[in-house]
């Protein structure tokens, strides 16, 4: 369905310090009826990767298709059957959620008794039939996205790209958005889904992780727990911040991440389960539990950053 | 190109339209309040001009004239002083914008056989000082006590050289010798075609019309900004709507609102103002449709080239109402600017829209008289949608 080959754009003006790689030499293909995942954090890139392919920016270089369609040269073609929800709330603040729902339609050739039908399904869908007459700036955030997705769906396009979906979103109605999401999925559409948000990764058929303009890996979510070389064990103890700073001494442990009240500690196998146990008691850490934990992509994704930070320093300095 | 989607743009920019208090107000009221406001104001005929006599006569002659000049709607006498110091104080406190000076021996000349006698080596003497901070009304001014002053001494050298021979030591040949000096070496007549009263209004509201409906060109400026702005254009890129069905769709609604001020302009001018309409109402309102258009397509393209909202704005407020005012031809002819102003002047469609409103209003013009500006509406109104068509990507960056 879609495949990019090494796909880059830069920002500013060439061979100025400030000219910006947003996306660098993305090489990616996503089958047809995935609903694939692209995770990162804000600046990784995704947003940009999601223009390109909808056609409304043009790669630096590289290229993509879609369908065999090129995103350059046929863009117009390929915007016939792809749905693309932007980041920011991409319909009109001052019309109603009808008069928006019918532009997208005229613009999209839904007419007649079609129309009808395909409002009423998508009202259904998203629950939206008592704001018909409300202008969607009156529309509460997740409402919006809603609104956005709807739009997105009038043509029942073939892929649907959507851009943070969820961001700036009540925990119910994401969990909402994501059930429609898993819904339109079981019914064959392609959707690309960005998100900052790794439990949403999860529930992707495969993720790509997005660092820094580049795709650090990609794969489905239980391989890249693989790609984690060992076993993460998680901590409960009085002093998280002293333990944190004393496991960082030790050779043997890969990565220590604090999340919440917990420190998650990655090592080599389970045979260092002791070991640190044994370095913790040494310096007076009272250690309420210790125990291994199944990694989550959360682990996976700080763990990667952070490999890719220390071979990208360790090449500054072999130039330097 | 795809009507429908001409239509649901243009139905959607209608909305836009009617929703925003703001663009509504500049749109439907602005041009007519502009034309009636800016009429009245700019037209008022200059009267009353404080004017101030130093009069060294002191006669019964000097006073005569003095309430002569008084009795003219132009001027208006504010006060008499007797010596320099007492003017000046007055002009430059600005109670004074003239300042009538009769001379010494005023009315002894104008009333004795030897006064008579001695204006053939020298004339009766007026000075007068006008403040030049402000020509218009000051010149104006002059022009009328000048007149009144020439007729005044015209009339009474007239009564002396024709009153009867007992009233007066003037010999036969003394009299027929000033006769000749009298008679008016050239006879003058003025007729004032198109403006017989030579009425500043019926000048000014036609060319405040063609100004006036660069307010819809304004506020086209911004139509793309604004998409930009509230981050629909990016959805609006990402449909297959061909882009020249988005431009035209977007221009369609204020182009009916232009042609509607036109209509709602020509009423204003002629029931309120009273401006005669002398061409063919048909013909006038093609070509008003054809100036709408030229503006527009300047708005268009602005819109396109310019991404903010203030930018636009600003932009083209410095494109279309301050030439609008000050190159147009409204208060200052277009012929007397320098070549390269007159150059500039070409591609501001207002300049055209002036001449057409002002020669369809008040000379009843034909399209023959006007086919240069006709040819350059038409050449912006053109190129500028296509260069809007060409330039406008369906891309965000």
């Amino acid at each position: 369905m879609i495949q990019t080959h090494r796909l880059s754009r830069t920002f500013g003006k060439r061979l100025r310090r400030n000219q910006i790689t947003a996306v660098d030499s993305l090489s990616l293909t996503i089958p047809q009826g995935e609903l694939f995942g692209l995770v990162g954090p804000d600046g990784a890139g995704k947003t940009t990767t999601l223009r390109m392919l909808a056609g409304i920016l043009k790669p630096t270089t590289g290229n993509a298709t879609i369908s065999d369609h090129d995103i350059v040269d046929e863009a117009e073609t390929i915007k016939q059957s792809l749905g693309y929800m932007p980041q920011q709330f991409g319909l009109y603040q001052d019309l109603t959620v009808d008069e928006n729902l019918n532009f997208i339609c005229d613009v999209f050739n839904v007419v007649g008794a079609a129309r009808e039908h395909r409002i009423h399904e998508l009202l259904d869908f998203t629950n939206l039939h008592e704001f018909r007459q409300r202008r969607s700036k009156h529309l509460s955030g997740g409402m919006q996205k809603k609104l956005g997705l709807s739009a997105a769906l009038v043509h029942k396009p073939n892929l649907l790209l959507l851009d943070e979906p969820t961001t700036g979103v009540d925990p119910v109605a994401r969990r909402e958005f994501w059930d429609i999401l898993t819904e339109l999925h079981a019914s064959g559409s392609t959707i690309v889904v960005s998100t900052p948000y790794m439990d949403e990764a999860e529930r992707c058929n495969r993720v790509g992780l997005m660092y820094e303009g580049k795709l650090m890996a990609c794969d489905t979510p239980l391989k890249l727990k693989q790609l984690l070389p060992g076993v993460v064990y998680a901590l409960r103890a009085d002093d998280l911040l002293r333990a944190e700073r004393i496991l960082k001494t030790n050779a043997s442990v890969l990565d220590v991440q604090p999340y919440g009240d917990i420190l998650n500690i990655i090592v080599p196998d389970e045979s260092h389960h002791r070991q640190l146990k044994e370095q913790l008691s040494q310096h007076d850490i009272t250690i309420h539990s210790l125990r291994p934990t199944p990694p989550r992509l959360e682990e996976v994704f700080i763990y990667l950053v952070r490999q890719y930070r220390k071979d990208s320093n360790l090449q500054q300095e072999q130039f330097a | 190109m795809n009507q429908r989607h001409i239509y649901a743009i243009a139905k959607k920019e209608w909305l836009h339209i009617i929703r925003d208090p703001m663009t509504i107000f500049l749109l439907a009221i602005g041009p007519v309040l502009m034309l009636l406001l800016i009429s009245y104001a700019m037209a008022t005929d200059i009267t009353d001009v404080p004017t101030v006599i130093y009069d060294q006569d002191q006669s019964d002659l000097s006073a005569n004239l003095v309430t002569q000049l008084d009795a003219s709607d132009v001027l208006n006498v504010t006060d008499h002083v007797n010596n320099t110091t007492g003017y000046e104080d007055q002009l430059e406190q600005r109670k004074a914008r003239l300042v009538v000076i009769i001379e010494d021996g005023f009315s002894d000349q104008l009333t004795t056989t030897q006064g008579l006698e001695s204006i053939a080596t020298s004339a009766p003497r007026f000075s007068f000082v006008i403040d030049g901070t402000d020509p218009l009304s000051a010149e104006t001014a002059l022009e009328t006590a000048v007149n009144i002053s020439g007729q005044f001494v015209r009339n009474q050298l007239n009564t002396l050289v024709e009153q009867p021979q007992t009233e007066t030591a003037m010999l036969p040949e003394q009299r027929q010798r000033l006769r000749q000096q009298l008679r008016a070496p050239v006879d003058i007549h003025t007729t004032n075609r198109f403006n017989p009263d030579l009425k500043a209004i019926w000048d000014l509201v036609p060319a405040m019309i063609a100004v006036a409906l660069v307010l819809p060109g304004m506020s086209i400026s911004t139509v793309i900004a604004r998409e930009r702005s509230q981050g629909t254009l990016e959805t609006l890129v990402a449909t297959p709507i061909s882009k020249h069905a988005i431009l035209m769709g977007k221009a369609f609604p204020y182009v009916l609102i232009a042609l509607l001020n036109v209509v709602l302009m020509y009423i204003v001018a002629r029931a309120v103002f009273g401006v005669p309409f002398r061409g063919n109402l048909l013909v006038y309102f093609a070509l008003s449709g054809l100036y709408v258009l030229a503006t527009l397509a300047i708005g268009l393209l602005f819109s396109i080239l310019i991404k903010s909202i203030e930018a636009a704005l600003w932009a083209s407020m410095m494109f279309f109402l301050f030439p609008g005012m000050l190159l147009s031809g409204m208060f200052f002819p277009v012929d007397v600017f320098p070549f390269i102003v007159k150059l500039e002047t070409l591609e501001l469609p207002v300049v055209s829209g002036v001449l057409i409103n002002r020669g369809m209003f008040l000379q009843g013009v034909s399209v023959k008289d006007l086919w240069w500006n006709i040819l350059l509406l038409l050449i912006i109104a053109v190129e500028g949608f296509e260069i809007a068509g060409r330039l406008f990507k369906k891309r965000i960056a």
